[in-house]
């Protein structure tokens, strides 16, 4: 009797695993879909499911341009929010996806170097701004201010795109050695860079425009991309996946490039 | 003197112990009660290391019901020998001279009474059971009590070697002139170390004149004619 | 039921779930990997910085937890006792970036800004207490235990020799918890080295400064570094088993 009961114990913990297993794979029931009057009629992917990984500084628009794209084509869209590096990560790593959307086009050229790449679009630009607390407000006003003692800074780490090219903005002006202990905090996502600013913890910080804008924080100056590097967002239809739907879901989000717009990115001309 | 008067105390609506009075003179009493009876609780109200509900409790002249256990001054011998496992002998038995009480001298005399010259280096865990009671014995001893509550203090030891420390613990018992309240379950014990008997049952206590009735009266709880 | 049914489901899931994780990460190490690693400072600075903040952490939880069981030991029915019992498993049961951002808040310079430029945060302090506040439950917890498990007659008998509460807590409880208190470091300190969100918000993740291995880790990983970060890990792996193994040894000694 024992012996009975503890194979069904194992069973069932087989069973369970399996069934996580395929739950995570799968099925996120599809975004609501208010809002979206071009419901096309068509239908054309009607039940046909395509996984999309979105670097996480994307989701508030990305969110609606999936709505979007749900409704008018019936497509199911299995989306996973991510940091850019750890999304490449897994695709490298063999995770199936069709389609693969950066917040740094230095991961595309990585797609295209592992032969994974089946195409590719750059899609928005965006701009390394200087973000102010209310605290700095009074002390920063430009990137040389920076250099001043009892100012903090606050930028990203190396593994999120956004650090990169900040160091790189600091660097090329000239501000980098002159900064002293000047960078107090260097946290893993750009969200944490933007929230130290927000509570006024620091007195300025080095973002994305997009998420300054997003979480309403004052920008002093705006770094040109001569200084940061180009930073563009770009998508690549990962090899081996649905490439039709792929293509169909780039052709729409770029179609409704006007959504990022309005949250702070621009257009890749 | 020890005095307790009305002691009543419940654990979880459960009545423990039901209004007891209780006299010790300067003797050693028995208190003859089966396991659950009630008897390590009462010991433990009289000691202040457990609360009472109702009641009272006098050491000498002076009612001790609300000090807690480290004012009142009581020589206190529990069921298991709870020797200090990080301290040798020696630092045992002079323990309550940290607190003040007892002097150097006594704790001289009671090694010599109890025989523990040679253990006095040793930690508990390298001892026999009955050098482990004697350890006990002195210790509780040598802060020079106003009561001494012992609790099965021989629990666990073969019938010989009882025989064989229950003469001495009377002896050092009688010595020191205080009242001995003495627990146990064990009527021939009973028999060899008190001056007077009492039966607890059922969380009452009741005065008996000797170990038999006792016996009696703690196996069958009739009351007779008291 | 015998034995070998035991042994056919226990062997392979821990073996599989467990062991193989570790061998996995073994495996993947690259000797140019290794040297790149052995040859950055940063790596040894974050050693250091980890270890040190952690062995602190770890001293500093045992302090509260020692503090706790006095109370959870002899005064159950007091209010201190009754809040601090409630709050005790709070820290574990918050998100490790929700912990890191309570204690900016808390902390940072908009409370404790006499304390410096950014208050306490983004200093080697505020990792020490980032770590203190996810690790603490643990050791309370262990010393709990250690306090459940002792004879209380022990306590009485202190007592009646003339010892307060306090007294016959810390010449009598403490010293017989000595176990319960050692496993109590180990596992605040093993704690400690893992965490990271929390100490990456409020610490600052400072490479050379405040950044600890952890987090060395994960970054080596986003910026593609997997030889360094594998490395890295193994290292960590290292560290562990000796935890581990001095905890055993420790034991043995005791049994």
């Amino acid at each position: 009797m024992k012996k009975y009961l503890a194979l069904c114990l194992v069973v069932l913990l087989a069973l369970g695993m399996v069934g996580i297993v395929g739950c995570n794979s799968g099925d996120k029931p599809p975004v609501s879909q208010e809002g979206n009057q071009a419901a096309d009629d068509s239908q054309q992917y009607k039940g046909q499911k395509l996984t999309l990984f979105v670097a996480a500084g994307m989701k508030k628009p990305m969110d609606e341009i999936i709505a979007g794209f749900q409704a008018k084509t019936g497509a199911v869209v299995s989306v996973n929010y991510g940091p850019s590096g750890g999304l490449y990560a897994q695709i490298d790593q063999g995770q199936p996806c069709d389609l693969y959307y950066s917040a740094d086009w230095i991961y595309i050229d990585k797609v295209e170097q592992a032969e994974k790449l089946e195409k590719s679009r750059k899609f928005l630009k965006d701009n390394v701004v200087l973000a102010v607390s209310d605290t700095g407000a009074a002390k920063v006003n430009n990137i040389n201010d920076l250099t001043k003692p009892d100012v903090s800074l606050v930028l990203a780490d190396p593994q999120a795109p956004v650090g990169v090219y900040a160091e790189n903005a600091l660097r090329a002006l000239k501000v980098w050695d002159k900064l002293g202990d000047n960078i107090k905090a260097r946290p893993t996502t750009v969200n944490q860079v933007a929230i130290m600013v927000k509570e006024d913890q620091v007195d300025a910080g080095l973002l994305f425009s997009s998420v300054a804008r997003g979480n309403e924080l004052k920008v002093v100056e705006t770094i040109d991309e001569k200084d940061s590097g180009e930073i563009v967002f770009g998508c690549a239809a990962i090899k081996g996946g649905k490439s039709e739907l792929a293509a169909a879901f780039m052709d729409y989000a770029s179609e409704n490039v006007n959504v990022f717009e309005k949250y702070g990115w621009k257009a890749y001309e | 003197m020890l005095k307790v008067q009305g002691i009543s105390k419940s654990y979880n609506r459960e009545r423990v112990l039901e209004n007891v009075s209780l006299e010790v003179s300067p003797e050693i009493k028995a208190l003859i009660g089966l396991n659950g009876s009630g008897k390590s609780t009462l010991l433990k109200i009289i000691a202040g290391i457990v609360p009472l509900d109702q009641g009272k409790v006098w050491l000498g002249d002076e009612e001790v019901t609300r000090q807690p256990p480290e004012k009142r001054n009581v020589g206190y011998v529990p069921q298991n020998p709870a020797l200090f496992q990080h301290l040798t002998v020696d630092e045992n038995i002079r323990y309550g001279l940290r607190n003040g009480r007892g002097t150097e001298n006594v704790v001289q005399e009671m090694v010599e009474l109890m025989d523990l010259k040679e253990v006095l280096h040793k930690k508990p865990s390298e001892l026999s059971g009955g050098y482990k009671s004697r350890t006990c014995l002195a210790r509780a001893l040598v802060p020079r009590p106003r009561v001494m509550l012992l609790d099965e203090p021989l629990n666990g030891m073969d019938a010989a070697l009882k025989e064989k420390m229950l003469p001495e613990f009377r002896k050092v018992l009688k010595a020191s002139g205080i009242p001995v309240l003495f627990v146990t379950h064990d009527v021939r014990e009973a028999e060899l170390v008190a001056d007077s008997f009492a039966v607890i049952h059922d969380g009452q206590v009741h005065a008996v004149g000797g170990a038999e009735e006792a016996f009696h009266k703690m196996c069958t709880g009739s009351l007779g004619g008291e | 039921m015998n034995k070998a049914v035991i042994n056919s489901i226990f062997l392979p899931l821990f073996f599989l779930l467990v062991v193989f994780p570790v061998i996995a990460l073994v495996i993947n190490l690259d000797v140019q990997g290794i040297q790149a690693t052995m040859a950055d400072a940063f790596f040894w600075i974050s050693v250091r910085n980890t270890v040190i903040a952690a062995a602190l952490a770890a001293l500093l939880g045992l302090v509260v937890a020692i503090g706790f069981s006095y109370y959870y030991l002899f005064y159950q029915d007091s209010i201190i006792y009754r809040i601090a019992n409630l709050f005790n498993d709070l820290p574990i049961a918050l998100p490790h970036t929700v912990a890191g951002l309570a204690l900016l808040l808390a902390f940072g310079r908009k409370t404790c800004g006499f304390l410096g430029e950014t208050g306490a945060a983004f200093t080697l302090l505020a990792v020490v207490l980032a770590m203190f506040f996810v690790s603490y439950s643990l050791a309370a917890r262990t010393l709990v235990s250690g306090v459940d498990q002792m004879e209380k007659e022990v306590v009485d008998v202190a007592r009646t020799l003339g010892d307060n509460t306090a007294q016959a807590y810390f010449r009598v409880v403490l010293p017989m918890m000595g176990e319960a208190i050692f496993s109590g470091f180990i596992l605040g300190f093993s704690r400690s080295v893992s965490e990271f969100a929390a100490v990456i918000m409020f610490g600052g993740n400072l490479p050379g400064s405040t950044q600890v291995l952890a987090s060395y880790v994960f970054t080596k990983v986003e910026v593609g570094d997997l030889d360094m970060a594998v490395t890295a890990a193994v290292f960590c792996v290292l560290l562990s088993l000796v935890i581990v193994s001095v905890l055993s040894f420790r034991r043995v000694r005791h049994a």
